[in-house]
This record gives structure tokens, C-alpha cells and sequence, in this order.
């Protein structure tokens, strides 16, 4: 795009700085209603995840618990239960040792009782778990009559309580002191998170069953009785009402954006009507069809560019009055301008410059240099 | 009728246009040379084809029958894109309206044909404009606002921008339509001195006897036919 025609466009642009300056302002407006109904959106489908999450389970998590009389290993675990999710290749596996009753209490004290303790072994990345740092507990506990340090032992989270339920997570370092411990058998039990709205229990339960047969018959045992597979997530169908909720926000905000773009291309084409003579004037002078074509497009795009930078300028003015809100109405912070709408807006952008700048382009090309006679 | 290279020359040229009534012929079998650096006046009646002359002479239409040879080249076969070219490096304008952005200083205005060009530096431009305004008269006025000036001084900011990069051929479409007898005058002056000072070939449509009176030739047009053709003593 040649210097000569940008600068051309901008001398026309300062020509007309009223209309400049209301159509940047409309597509600031615009862009800047984009952000707040992207950021609604998104803090309105956190809280809502958030709660569903806290009332019915995480997204695609499933429990899957091994009887006590199961005789497999951990060896045998992590060889097979890959094995068994082949079809869901990005599922995460937790392998966890349950200890059902175990008194973690130091004598003379008895307030705890008896408490579920579980072990999370290698490669355990279904769930979102918390480092073990001593921080989550004020009171001094032992096994076996034996002091342990405080950040050998935590309560579990939320999400581990929901897939496993109550108790404490122990470091694999006391494995064998636990074991000593324990008063009841210790199972293992398998967290998958598939991350898929979709039940697959069926799915699930079948490759388990399958991938443990052997072992399940070298026990004596009857597939039911070895696995039991529970989907811990029952908020599926909360979830696709709260996903309509962001596609009806996103439709809402693209739909600003596309009748920005429609503005624009009105506004252009006024702007064109006034100009038109001049243009007639260039042509008659030696601009080329194209030359013309690229002044339009300049002035849809000078526009755009100035209407985006103003509104990501105006986002980060008032950033802190939609932090105070976002904190008072959702508890969530929001951000009104996040790095990762910058693609969104290269699309506006493109689609933008094509909507704003078609029919001027069109109405412009028709135009006949002899016009410049007959048009003022 | 022998084709010289320094001559514009029409050749049994003719154009028809359609309408809703059909079709109209604006000019029919007109046969004219124009040598390089001579001034030559067109008249002709409202409805004449005087403006259908100006637009083929201007090179923003080809004849719909006959030719037309600028310098020795043909423009028949000319693209969109050539004859932009052929308009942008050899032939000046000057409409009636004087066709000027008010909001423009004169230099801003004069130098409009340079941003479709791409063989001059803004400088060389800039220098070219302010030569140009001296030639018209008026140096003095190069960053005025041309909405602060008088009909005259406008009509002699868009001689200046069309005689920018010197034009073998300068093409005025009712100069002086919009002017007083006195300015109107003037500017005939200023551009009839044009192939005396520059080398141009100057031809001016004009209602005005008296003013086409100061060319050195004077063709008539009367229901697009070549009626008249003086050369003066």
C-alpha cells in the first residue's frame, strides 16, 4: 500500500474530523460493549461452573473403586488401566490407596476418630490437588504411636472430597507406616477425569473389566463384585444450560460487532456520496480503479483501528470501577481487556474492513472519470 | 490527413450512448488535428457535444467508432489502467465548478494528481506546485484555504493543479463559466499564454464568443457534427 495513498486518506480523514471522530467513537462504543459482554459471560459461566461444580461433581470425573479382595498391585494398575482408556487418550488418571479407618491422633487426644486416609501414588493427575506444606493443619497427629510432620498429612480438597470422599491425603513416604496402622483392608481405587460433558460409565466399566479379566478370574471373583465405577459428575445437563447462557452472551456480543461493522459501512457510504466528485476528479486525473478502491478500504480500516485502540484504551481507564464490581456481584475479578480477545479482534478487524468497505468498494468502482464533469 | 507525432488527431470519430428513448449520437464523423502548442477554442450550443469532445479528448472515454491518436499512439487499445496513465502524465483539466476541496489549502489542492503518480518526491512536488501557482499568478496564496478565496483565485488554483507536471495537452470545460466578465478574462489569459510559457496544447470549451475569439483557432459544434473550423489571422 503505497505512503502516497495513506497519506492522501489521512489528509481526507482530517478533512472530515467530525465524522472521523463519531464514527471511531461508534466503533469504540461498539467494542467496548464486545468486552463487557465477553467478560460477563465469562464471569457469569465461572460462577455458574463453580457452583455446579460444588453441588454435582466435576466435569467427566468418575470413581473407580477395586474391592479389597482384588489382589493387584500398583504395578498392575499402572500397566493396565492405560490399557483400558485407550479410546479416551486425553484422560487423566489418579491411582490412590484407601485406607478406610485409621486414628491419626496423638494420644491422649480422641476429638478426630477414626478417619479415611488416601495415599495418591505415581502419575496422579485426574484432579486438582493442593502441595502438602504443613499449612493445612494446627494440630499434631501420629501412627502407630509415632509423631508425624505436619506436612505428611493434609485434609482432602473439595474436588477429592467429592470423588473419594471425607479424610486426609498422606505422603507416600508413610505408606508403610500406614499400612501398620490401618485396622481394615486397604483398597485402590483410580480417579479418571475425561473432561467430556458425556456419560461414558458404560464405556468405562466395559474397558475396566475387560483390561482386569484375568486378574479378575485368577481371584475367583465376578467383574461387578472386583470394580465399582461410580461418575461423580451428575451436573451435565446444569452445564449445557449454563454453555446456552454463554452462547447466547457470545452471539449477543458478536452481534454488536457485526452491527458495528454495518454502521461503518453505512457511514462509509455517506462519506463516499460527499466524496465522490473528488474521486471523479482523481480518476479524471490518472488514479487508477484500485487506487480508489484503496483509499476506501484505508479510511474502513483507519477507522476500525482507531475504534479498537480507543476502546482498549477506555477498558484500561475504567478497569478498576469493573474489578469493584465484578468482586461485589460475581466474586470474580473482572478484567474488561484480556490479552486472548486479541485474536477475536483480528477477526472483527478482517471481517470488519470487509463488511465496512464492500459496497463503498463497489459504488466506487463504477465510478467513471468522465463523472468528474457532470458530479459538481 | 497525415498523423504527426506531436498532433492529437481525430479520425472519423464518433460516440453514441443509450438511453431509455434509444440510442443518441453525440458526436458523429468529427475529423479534427490539434498541434502540439496551440490554443484552439470550442463553441457550440447547450446539447452540441462540446462536453462529449471534452471527455474524448480528456481520454476518460474511448470513441464508440473512429480513432484517436495522442502523439502518434492510438488509444483504442488502451486499458482502464493505460489510459489513467496517458490522463495522469499528459493531459491537464479544468471544469467549470473549478472542482477544488475548499478545506484544502491551494498547495494541498494542486497537488491532488500527485498522490496517483509515482515518479515524483513530495518535495519535487511541493516545488512543481509552487511554480505552478507563480505561473497562475498568485505565490502568495499557497497555503491559503481555498474556501477563503474568490471564483478567480479558485479557478486559478485548478489551472495550477493541471498544469502540475507540465502537460502536453490541457483540456477547459467552461473555464470561465462561473467567473465575471473581468476575471473571466483573466483567466482566459492564463491559459491561452500556456503554449507560449509551457508547450501545451490548449483547448477551451467556452459559451463565450468574445473569449473564444482570443484563441488562435475556433472550431464549431452544432448536433455533434464539426461545423466550423477558423484559424486566426
Amino acid at each position: 500500500m503505497s505512503k502516497k495513498l495513506i497519506r492522501f486518506t489521512f489528509l481526507l480523514g482530517r478533512n472530515s474530523r467530525l465524522k472521523y471522530l463519531m464514527l471511531v467513537g461508534l466503533v469504540a462504543t461498539g467494542v467496548l460493549v464486545f468486552f463487557v459482554l465477553s467478560e460477563l459471560s465469562r464471569a457469569a459461566q465461572n460462577d455458574l461452573d463453580r457452583a455446579v461444580e460444588g453441588q454435582l461433581g466435576l466435569k467427566g470425573v468418575y470413581t473407580a473403586e477395586f474391592s479389597p479382595d482384588f489382589n493387584i498391585t500398583l504395578t498392575d494398575l499402572t500397566a493396565l488401566v492405560p490399557a483400558a482408556l485407550e479410546n479416551f487418550p486425553s484422560a487423566k488418571v489418579s491411582y490412590v490407596r484407601i485406607f478406610p479407618q485409621v486414628n491419626i491422633e496423638c494420644p491422649p487426644d480422641s476429638d478426630l476418630g477414626d478417619q479415611q486416609i488416601f495415599v495418591f501414588q505415581a502419575q496422579s493427575a485426574a484432579l486438582e490437588t493442593e502441595p502438602l506444606d504443613g499449612s493445612q493443619i494446627n494440630f499434631e497427629t501420629c501412627l502407630q504411636g509415632q509423631k508425624i510432620p505436619r506436612n505428611a498429612l493434609r485434609p482432602v480438597t473439595d474436588y477429592e472430597s467429592r470423588s473419594l470422599g471425607p479424610g486426609f491425603v498422606l505422603h507416600p513416604d508413610y505408606l508403610d507406616l500406614m499400612s501398620l496402622a490401618a485396622t481394615e483392608e486397604p483398597r485402590w481405587a483410580i480417579v479418571i477425569n475425561l473432561n467430556q460433558a458425556d456419560d461414558y460409565t458404560y464405556e468405562l466399566n466395559n474397558s475396566l473389566w475387560q483390561a482386569f479379566s484375568s486378574e479378575i478370574e485368577r481371584d475367583g471373583l465376578v467383574p461387578q463384585g472386583a470394580v465399582l465405577l461410580n461418575r461423580i459428575d451428575q451436573g451435565s445437563a446444569l452445564r449445557e444450560a449454563t454453555d446456552g447462557i454463554r452462547l447466547v452472551y457470545s452471539v449477543i456480543a458478536w452481534m454488536t460487532l457485526a452491527l458495528v461493522a454495518l454502521a461503518v459501512a453505512v457511514a462509509e457510504l455517506f462519506i463516499i456520496r460527499d466524496r465522490m466528485w473528488l474521486f471523479g476528479l482523481s480518476r479524471a486525473s490518472g488514479a487508477r480503479r484500485i487506487d480508489i478502491t484503496k483509499i476506501v478500504i484505508l479510511d474502513v480500516v483507519g477507522v476500525l483501528i482507531l475504534g479498537v485502540t480507543a476502546a482498549i484504551a477506555l477498558s484500561l481507564i475504567f478497569s478498576p470501577a469493573f474489578r469493584n464490581f465484578g468482586e461485589s456481584v460475581f466474586q470474580t475479578e473482572i478484567v474488561l481487556f484480556r490479552l486472548d480477545l486479541l485474536p477475536l479482534l483480528l477477526v472483527f478487524l478482517v471481517f470488519g474492513v470487509g463488511i465496512g468497505s464492500l459496497i463503498p468498494v463497489l459504488k466506487v468502482l463504477k465510478l467513471d472519470p468522465a463523472d468528474s464533469i457532470e458530479l459538481r | 490527413m497525415t498523423l504527426g507525432s506531436t498532433d492529437i488527431v481525430f479520425k472519423n470519430v464518433g460516440y453514441e450512448y443509450s438511453t431509455a428513448a434509444g440510442r443518441v449520437k453525440a458526436l458523429e464523423d468529427v475529423n479534427l488535428r490539434f498541434p502540439q502548442a496551440t490554443s484552439t477554442a470550442v463553441i457550440g450550443r447547450s446539447g452540441s457535444g462540446k462536453s462529449t469532445l471534452v471527455t474524448l479528448l480528456a481520454a476518460m472515454r474511448k470513441p464508440t467508432s473512429g480513432t484517436i491518436h495522442y502523439w502518434g499512439q492510438a488509444i483504442d487499445l488502451l486499458s482502464d489502467n493505460e489510459l489513467s496513465a496517458l490522463r495522469s502524465k499528459s493531459i491537464g483539466l479544468v471544469f467549470q465548478s473549478f472542482n477544488l476541496e475548499l478545506n484544502f489549502t491551494a498547495v494541498d489542492n494542486v497537488l491532488v494528481p500527485w498522490y496517483f503518480r509515482s515518479d515524483f518526491r513530495r518535495k519535487e512536488a511541493i516545488a512543481k506546485a509552487e511554480y505552478a501557482l507563480e505561473l497562475v499568478g498568485i505565490p502568495e496564496l499557497r497555503n491559503r484555504k481555498v474556501g477563503q478565496m474568490s471564483g478567480g483565485q479558485r479557478q486559478r488554483v485548478a489551472i495550477a493543479r493541471a498544469i502540475l507536471f507540465n502537460p502536453r495537452l490541457l483540456v477547459a470545460d467552461e473555464p470561465t463559466g462561473n467567473l465575471d466578465e473581468e476575471t473571466g478574462f483573466e483567466v482566459t489569459q492564463i491559459l491561452l499564454g500556456l503554449p507560449r510559457d509551457l508547450g501545451t496544447t490548449v483547448v477551451m470549451v467556452t459559451h463565450d464568443p468574445q473569449l473564444a475569439s482570443l484563441a488562435e483557432r475556433k472550431i464549431q459544434i452544432s448536433q455533434g457534427r464539426l461545423v466550423g473550423d477558423d484559424i486566426s489571422p
